[in-house]
């Protein structure tokens, strides 16, 4: 409880994210722009935008699954931009990818027993978990939280889409994460089990921000308080989801001009 | 991995040490020395990490094979001692075979224990999606280079009881050739699972000993077992990239989906 209590008073201290000057080269090409987001502790956002707008590779920046060009990140007050993605992880951030990033050798529980291995001591241990392993218990827990209690032994693999989709969202909720990434967690989902993504997010803890690129509209805008759109890679404009929503020129670039 | 054969052999006995001593030495400066190598080839990714590993192997090798004042260059050490306690000979043939099939057993009940302990799913994880286990919080290269201390020991215990085996070490045992076998009966039994390199070792030495007089009576040289090995490597990579594991996987899927058709309930795990 003590580590909740020291968050919170950090929550007061500062932003949860703040970039300053991100810019991220692919050879000649400029993915990342001169990105500059502060994002208060709890905050839920949306970052839209069009394909190639750089919303992936801000997310990869800000994990480091490879490091802004120049620019610098801060986690929590805490300059993260050389660390190494696990170090941020176990700091609090977690992310998801946009196309399943799983282990479909391992069973579901295995899958997210490893997501809370992962953020605990112990990953080298030698010893197999006993019948109250605390980590194993946080693991069925999480599974039930997404749904996916009937299949946990099933490997991943063998997993429906829509599952996998579940099961990549319950590896980013391991431990005691304090941002999430969500990179289109939506994609592909039924309109069903869209509802119930929308529950999940809704219904996380409020100390929990995140942010959330999302092309389906009626969920981001009911997931979230803020929205940055980017295009790009630059930033194009931040506000409210409804001052978003009605900008013209917003409108003119990604919700109007044929795009559905 | 099989460089660390060579290691194994030359602790013995120049300098005249009990078994007891050259032994745990042995292991220990053979598992140091393949975690060296695992640090160097864990930079490296896919193609890269076969061929540094194997470049090492083959560094290895030549050392050994110049090298006079440890490894006696290419005659190699030979009359290696023995142990002989509790008034047993264990190299005698019948206390080695149980030696050999205790040590094998352990091995292979650590691995299938250690699978399912946090340290072995790591692996699996890495294997599956290194990048994702970083985004879990996974330090992969770490969990790389113990994988390789890990395999490392195995090896090296095998590598003592090779030793035991012959009574003598060479560089011979340490070549190229010695790494690719045991690459390929790794990948003809299965990778996937413990068991597939005693399946893979069991049909490469059925193999190496029956093969030469099944080919003698089809009129070839009889030292051409490797062909048949080569040939049975080529099948497993193209039909199954999980080895002979995989192929008695797949059998019992299809029986059991068969057994379900014919108004079996469905049973997972």
């Amino acid at each position: 409880m003590d580590s909740v209590a020291q968050r919170l008073s950090a929550v007061g201290a500062g932003a949860a994210l703040e970039l300053r000057g991100v810019t991220r080269l692919f050879g000649a090409l400029a993915a990342l722009t001169d990105v500059t987001i502060t994002v208060r502790p709890g905050e839920r956002r949306a970052v839209l935008g069009s394909n190639g707008a750089g919303k992936t590779t801000l997310f990869n920046c800000i994990t480091g699954d490879f490091p802004p060009s120049s620019g610098t990140i801060r986690f929590f007050g805490e300059d993260v931009t050389h660390f190494p993605p696990y170090e941020r992880i176990r700091r609090g951030l977690r992310r998801t990818y946009q196309i399943s990033a799983l282990f479909p050798g391992l069973t579901v529980q295995d899958n997210v027993y490893l997501a809370c291995r992962g953020v605990s001591r112990g990953r080298f241990s030698f010893l197999r978990p006993g019948q109250n392993d605390a980590l194993m218990h946080a693991a069925d827990n999480l599974v039930q939280a997404v749904h996916l209690s009937a299949v946990k032994d099933q490997r991943v693999a063998e997993l429906a889409h829509g599952q996998q989709r579940q099961l990549e969202i319950a590896l980013a909720l391991a431990g005691a994460p304090r941002f999430v990434l969500f990179d289109e967690p939506a994609a592909g989902l039924s309109p069903t089990e869209r509802a119930e993504l929308i529950e999940i997010l809704t219904s996380l803890p409020a100390h929990i921000g995140y942010i959330i690129i999302e092309h389906d509209m009626d969920v981001a805008l009911r997931v979230v308080e803020s929205v940055t759109m980017m295009h790009n890679g630059r930033i194009f404009k931040e506000g409210l989801p409804q001052e978003i929503q009605s900008d013209p020129e917003v409108q003119e670039l990604y919700l109007g001009g044929g795009h559905e | 991995m099989v460089a660390v054969f060579g290691v194994s052999g030359n602790a013995n006995i120049s300098l005249g040490w009990p078994w007891w001593l050259a032994v745990p030495m042995a292991l220990t400066l053979a598992t140091a020395f393949g975690t060296l190598g695992g640090a160097l080839a864990v930079r490296t990714e896919g193609i890269y990490t076969i061929m540094i590993t194997l470049a090492i192997g083959a560094a290895f090798y030549y050392f050994t094979n110049q090298n006079w004042a440890i490894f006696n260059g290419h005659t190699g050490i030979n009359t290696v001692a023995t142990p002989h306690f509790w008034g047993v000979n264990w190299r005698a043939d019948i206390p080695f075979y149980y030696v050999v099939l205790a040590v094998a057993a352990l091995c292979y009940f650590a691995v299938e224990y250690l699978s399912r302990a946090p340290f072995g799913l790591a692996l699996q994880g890495v294997r599956d999606n290194p990048r994702r286990m970083a985004a879990l919080g996974f330090n992969v290269n770490a969990h790389r280079v113990a994988a390789y201390a890990f395999a490392s020991f195995v090896a090296a215990l095998a590598g003592v009881l090779q030793v035991w085996n012959y009574r003598q070490i060479s560089p011979g045992s340490v070549s190229v050739g010695a790494c690719i076998d045991v690459l390929i009966i790794a990948v003809v039994g299965g990778i996937t699972r413990p068991i597939g390199p005693f399946i893979g070792a069991l049909i490469f030495v059925l193999l190496r000993t029956f093969a030469l007089d099944f080919l003698v009576r089809l009129g070839l040289d009889g030292n051409r077992f490797r062909l048949l090995i080569g040939l049975g490597f080529l099948a497993i990579v193209f039909w199954s990239s999980d080895g002979v594991i995989g192929l008695w996987q797949r059998w019992r899927q299809r029986q059991r989906r068969g057994a379900d058709r014919s108004g079996g309930g469905r049973r997972d795990g």
